[in-house]
């Protein structure tokens, strides 16, 4: 094998061009299937960061009855005994930093000429903050505070189809757990511009001692929403979230404790379809290289005729000359793969150390979870290089059976004849 | 005991419904040592034989005897190994590997037999190098050489495994006159040094004047075999 690596090597440097050609192509193809993975799971990372952040925290706490009947908001079913329930969950698991009761319910919201309704939630003011990022979310005004009752928080776009601002009034209607309608009057105590457009559009918040006078509830919950130590990456956070769940639902029973693994299945099948289209992509690049290889290595057996003749005519064996070939499609494949895994951890590098400006990429549009703007990072993914190196290899060493066998099969009376 | 035996070989190739008979039955004896000329005109089956001798090739009908061993029922990988151990072959066009050095070529032929001791293959390319008067060429590649030293290195390639029988076709063609003659004269010293047996084709009148063996095919079939 020595001497028909050394040939190979030497024939892969000999056609510098031929090699540095084909090499190009897969090192792009497998260069920009590990940047968009990285951009792809980075996406994920802030996505998944946003709902934990703004919407459904780490794990929710609810009644399984609460949960067959969750579309309708009802003020019934809600978690026994919340102040136990959280007690019971900070000690179930050290990773658990918070926990906070909310209730939601659906109201109507009037600017005294218009109507819209919203999805509010009625929140405990410090320990929400401990949970979500919404205070940091502020744009005007401040965040709800126990201290100054009859203070609501509204999201940014709902503040502008009402027309209305910080210190203006607001009427606010829902049912009632006594089956009828109550109205008060809040006013705008702060605006909130969060990463999730439904917030944006039609969130409310208010403070629990409001709620309880608005829906004639005595500190109801519908959930315990439940905050932890930030994970290093997308996979341990969503381990961790699991870990969390099991524990605490160990801890708390009858209730039923999801994880955000579970609130945001949805987004995560979608994830699975992502990741496949991306390498989706990876294949038709790594195609067009099959056909490079498969060129180079063809253009090498014709150039090289007499020589495979001059081998068999020494006793090379088919087998041995079919090796030869394909050891040179292996080595190109090989440069090509490590160029790629180079241009994909050098593009990787840039997408994890400095980011790109998200609002340049996706402009305005819902992406469901993605913030409108700031900057998008990318993450490492060392079994992402090790996939796109193999790949590279295997798709080399496919294209260079091809030929090789050709060769192999050439008569050597015919080879030593051509010219 | 003869190395080589041909027996009413006959070679047919077929073409569309026309078939070319390439040789014609024909028989000889090749002895130990011998330095044997094949000559005639073009077409006339110089290299068919030459290919059957080599193994490169089987006959339609007769039979090839080396050293005693029929070869005629001899599968294709047994003709492969056969040539591996004992025939060596110099082309017309050299034929070198471009991207091994002169000493890497002459050595390829042992690197074919999968030996496994490196210095004494460099040490055995290297004295073979010196037999053709290129030692200090060793680290060159074949395209640093003249059309000459290429062929010199070919030879030296083709005697490096102390083959039965070394075959070449043509192998002056390519060389002007004066070379042609230096290296004639190096595979007869060659021959009487080392009792390789030489059997090669040409039309060249001076390098048949330096066998001591001539023999003539004309249209397939065997003419004249003249031993001087």
């Amino acid at each position: 094998m020595g001497a028909l690596w050394k040939i190979a090597a030497r024939n892969v440097l000999r056609h510098k061009r031929r090699t540095v050609i084909t090499g190009v192509v897969m090192s792009v193809g497998i260069g920009l299937f590990i940047m968009m993975d990285s951009v792809l799971v980075g996406m994920d990372r802030i996505t998944l960061d946003n709902m934990i952040d703004y919407t459904e925290s780490v794990a929710k706490v609810r009644t399984p009855e609460y949960v067959s009947n969750q579309l309708g908001t009802p003020l019934d079913y809600g978690v026994p005994d919340p102040e136990a329930a959280m007690r019971a969950i900070m000690a179930a698991d050290r990773r658990i930093t918070a926990v906070a009761p909310r209730a939601r319910f659906v109201a109507n919201v009037s600017n005294y000429e218009d109507s819209l309704p919203v999805v509010a939630t009625a929140v405990d003011p410090e320990l929400d903050a401990r949970v979500f990022k919404l205070p940091e979310a502020v744009v005007s005004g401040s965040w709800l505070s126990a201290a100054e009752p009859g203070d609501v928080v509204i999201g940014s776009g709902l503040a502008e189809e009402l027309g209305v601002e910080v210190g203006d009034y607001l009427v606010v209607s829902a049912s009632t757990v006594y089956e009828n309608v109550n109205a008060d009057e809040y006013r705008v105590g702060g605006v909130v511009f969060t990463p999730m457009p439904y917030i944006n559009d039609s969130g409310l918040f208010m403070a629990y001692g409001d709620a309880d006078e608005l829906l004639g509830t005595d500190g109801f919950a519908s959930e315990l929403v439940v905050a932890a130590a930030r994970a290093p990456s997308l996979d341990a956070t969503l381990a961790d979230a699991d870990g969390i769940a099991a524990r605490a639902g160990a801890a708390l029973p009858g209730l039923r404790v999801d994880s955000i693994t579970e609130l945001a299945k949805d987004y995560l099948a979608m994830r699975a379809m992502k990741s496949k289209f991306s390498y989706m992509i990876i294949l038709v690049v790594l195609l067009i290289a099959a056909v490079g290889i498969v060129n180079t290595i063809l253009m090498s057996v014709y150039a090289r005729i007499r020589e495979i003749g001059v081998l068999r005519a020494y006793g090379m064996s088919p087998k041995d000359i079919r090796r030869l070939f394909t050891l040179e499609g292996l080595l190109v494949g090989a440069v090509g793969s490590l160029g790629g895994v180079l241009l994909g951890a050098l593009m990787d590098w840039y997408f994890v150390e400095v980011g790109m400006s998200i609002g340049a990429v996706i402009g305005s549009i819902d992406m469901g979870g993605l913030p409108l703007t700031g900057t998008l990072y990318g993450e490492w993914n060392p079994a992402t290089m090790v996939v796109g190196f193999a790949f590279g290899l295997v798709v080399a060493f496919v294209a260079a059976r091809i030929p090789a066998k050709r060769a192999a099969r050439l008569e050597v009376t015919d080879a030593l004849r051509f010219v | 005991m003869n190395v080589l035996e041909l027996k009413d070989l006959t070679k047919i190739y077929s073409k569309g419904d026309n078939e070319v008979r390439a040789l014609d039955g024909v028989s000889m004896d090749v002895e130990p040592g011998e330095f044997l000329a094949v000559v005639g005109p073009s077409g006339s089956g110089k290299t068919t034989l030459l290919n059957i001798i080599g193994c490169l090739d089987k006959p339609s009908s007769g039979r090839v005897v080396y050293e005693g061993a029929d070869l005629g029922a001899a599968t294709q990988q047994q003709l492969s190994d056969y040539r591996k151990d004992r025939i060596s072959f110099i082309f017309q066009s050299y034929n070198l590997i471009p991207v091994l050095t002169v000493v890497e070529n002459v050595e390829l032929p042992l690197v074919i037999e999968k030996r496994r001791d490196k210095a004494a293959v460099r040490a055995k390319a290297l004295e073979m190098l010196a037999a053709v008067g290129l030692e200090g060429k060793a680290d060159r590649f074949p395209r640093e050489l003249s059309g000459g030293q290429e062929q010199r290195v070919a030879i030296a390639r083709a005697l490096v495994k102390d083959p039965s029988v070394v075959l070449a076709d043509e192998p002056t063609a390519n060389l002007d006159s004066r070379t042609a003659e230096e290296i004639v004269d190096l595979m007869k010293s060659i021959n009487a040094s080392r009792g390789a047996t030489f059997v090669f084709s040409t039309h060249d009148k001076l390098v048949m004047q330096h066998a001591r063996r001539v023999v003539t095919i004309r249209d397939g079939r065997l003419v004249a075999d003249e031993r001087r």
